[in-house]
């Protein structure tokens, strides 16, 4: 006899899984792992370097999670469409980066420290001091105090040269020399606009939304409705740039890329540093208008692209400390 | 009841096991050996059988990590799970959502299943009659989960107020809606014979 309707429907469950498919043995395998890779002691000393590092142990099990939610996803496509293969891949990297743990807003006097391998391309004569004799691959070590008002740079593991940065174009150094400032001072809005504290402030403003996002990259580039191209570039640069992206950020970001018409995943791309990851395409790399994304097979975050690539990141409290 | 104490040799509660857990990790293995069958039973009945393991997994993992959290005072961690499993269906369900609407947007051919109904519907579809799935579809989230709470892991009121985190009362004014919406969803069957179509 049925009581009443929640019985009905409780009545109509759905039939049991199958006897003992293994399932209950690999679920119990990785809570297992879960707990002898996690004691107390070692699990904090983790955290702690999670949050010192942009790079956060636990990546992997979150990419385990994402990994599982994806695989599920509806089939009803052709799996093999190019397109397909693009939606996929982004998807997948977007619920994985998403559940990376935040760097958090630097202290004012904190620095972000960014480790680059940078094609240098400078002509004898365009720049004195030591760049001036650097050619191709170079090894680039940037401290950028999160304000935005001291730059520091180490190239090649050698010296390391401290700037002031200026935000104005017609902004002058001061009179009194700063000792600190050991190499002169820099300045206009092409620097200042990629400082830490600048672009930290304009991503934190930026929606989660992917449609809202592009449409906002669209209006704030004054970029006409279709000018994909452009807006690939915009974003590419400004993943370039930040080192301190909200995770939920950098998956709209890649959630929008998803959206652009002409935008391609490929399997086996490689940064300038020669690492292999998934290459995020525009038009053919290597020819006039082609750009590429490189991102971490594994962790899905931003790696480089063909002229540069980002070996590490770090946020610390002195320029010269590494993390 | 698992928790019912043999004379003798009293059982360990979950309470307990959670408790000691926090300076000996192993310990949380017991809490999963009780409670994996009845939560991977609910989460096939949600989502089938393929996302299931995956979701299932997870709700254990998530369990061990805020293992700190637990009020110990709770012999039964029951209702503790099926709250974390409740939750992360919720996410599957968002998480396959946006990909639709991606892959739609990206793809505009492929528009097989409705933005707004994920795996959790589909698959209710495939495996109950057609009446039944209709009236879930009618419900919010919300109310889904509370009713298949009740209705497909046998929680007690008490247990999906403390699983959902919502006071007792909400739960039952809850019910009392979704009693409400399904009993105008299967207007003018007659129970004895669908009992008959799904038994």
């Amino acid at each position: 006899m049925i009581d009443d309707e929640i019985d009905l429907v409780g009545r109509a469950r759905p039939a049991d899984p199958p006897q003992d498919t293994g399932a209950g043995a690999r679920a119990r395998a990785r809570l297992h792992a879960e707990i002898i890779g996690a004691p107390q002691t070692r699990r904090r000393a983790a955290r702690r370097r999670a949050a010192r590092w942009v790079l956060p142990v636990g990546v992997a099990a979150a990419a385990c999670t994402a990994a599982g939610i994806v695989a599920v996803l509806p089939g009803g496509h052709s799996p093999s469409s190019p397109e397909a293969l693009t939606t996929r891949t982004l998807e997948l990297a977007a619920a994985t980066v998403e559940t990376q743990v935040p760097v958090g807003r630097p202290r004012p006097g904190q620095w972000v420290y960014t480790l680059r391998m940078d094609k240098y391309a400078l002509q004898d004569g365009d720049v004195v001091g030591p760049e001036a004799m650097l050619h191709g691959k170079v090894k680039e070590e940037e401290w950028w105090r999160f304000d935005g008002r001291r730059l520091a740079r180490s190239l090649q593991g050698g010296r390391l040269y401290v700037k002031g940065v200026l935000p104005g174009m017609g902004d002058r150094p001061p009179r009194r020399p700063d000792p600190a400032v050991n190499a002169g001072w820099i300045g206009g809005p092409g620097i200042w606009n990629s400082a830490p504290k600048v672009v930290y402030g304009y991503v934190a403003g930026l929606p989660t939304d992917p449609v809202a996002l592009l449409a906002r990259i669209r209006k704030d580039g004054h970029y006409r409705q279709d000018d994909y191209g452009r807006m690939f570039g915009k974003i590419s640069g400004i993943l370039r740039d930040d080192r301190l992206m909200p995770p939920k950020t950098t998956a709209a970001f890649y959630r929008a890329l998803a959206l652009m018409p002409g935008v391609r995943v490929a399997k086996d791309g490689t940064d300038y540093a020669g690492r292999h990851g998934i290459a995020v395409l525009w038009g053919t790399p290597g020819t006039r208008g082609g750009m590429e994304i490189i991102l971490d097979p594994r962790t899905y975050r931003y790696m480089g692209d063909s002229t540069q690539a980002v070996l590490g990141s770090a946020v610390v409290d002195h320029a010269g400390q590494r993390g | 009841m698992e928790n019912t104490p043999h004379p003798g040799t009293r059982e360990v509660t979950d309470g307990e096991a959670i408790a000691e857990s926090i300076t000996d990790p192993e310990r949380f293995s017991q809490v999963f050996d009780r409670h994996w069958d009845a939560i991977h039973r609910y989460v096939v009945r949600r989502l089938g059988p393929e996302v299931a393991e995956d979701v299932s997994a997870e709700t254990f993992i998530v369990a061990f990590r805020a293992r700190g959290r637990y009020d110990l005072t709770r012999p039964d961690a029951r209702p503790w799970l099926f709250g974390i499993a409740t939750n992360l269906i919720g996410e599957h369900r968002r998480a396959e959502r946006r990909r639709q609407r991606a892959l739609a947007q990206a793809n505009a051919e492929w528009t097989a299943v409705p933005f707004d109904e994920g795996s959790d519907a589909r698959v209710t579809a495939q495996r109950l009659g057609p009446r039944i799935a209709a009236a879930l579809t009618r419900l919010s989230a919300a109310e889904r989960d509370l009713l298949l709470l009740i209705a497909w892991a046998d929680l007690t009121y008490e247990e999906a107020a403390q699983a959902l985190d919502l006071p007792l009362g909400t739960v039952r004014s809850r019910l009392h809606r979704v009693r409400g919406k399904l009993r105008r969803a299967f207007g003018g069957i007659d129970p004895s014979r669908l009992q008959e179509e799904f038994a």
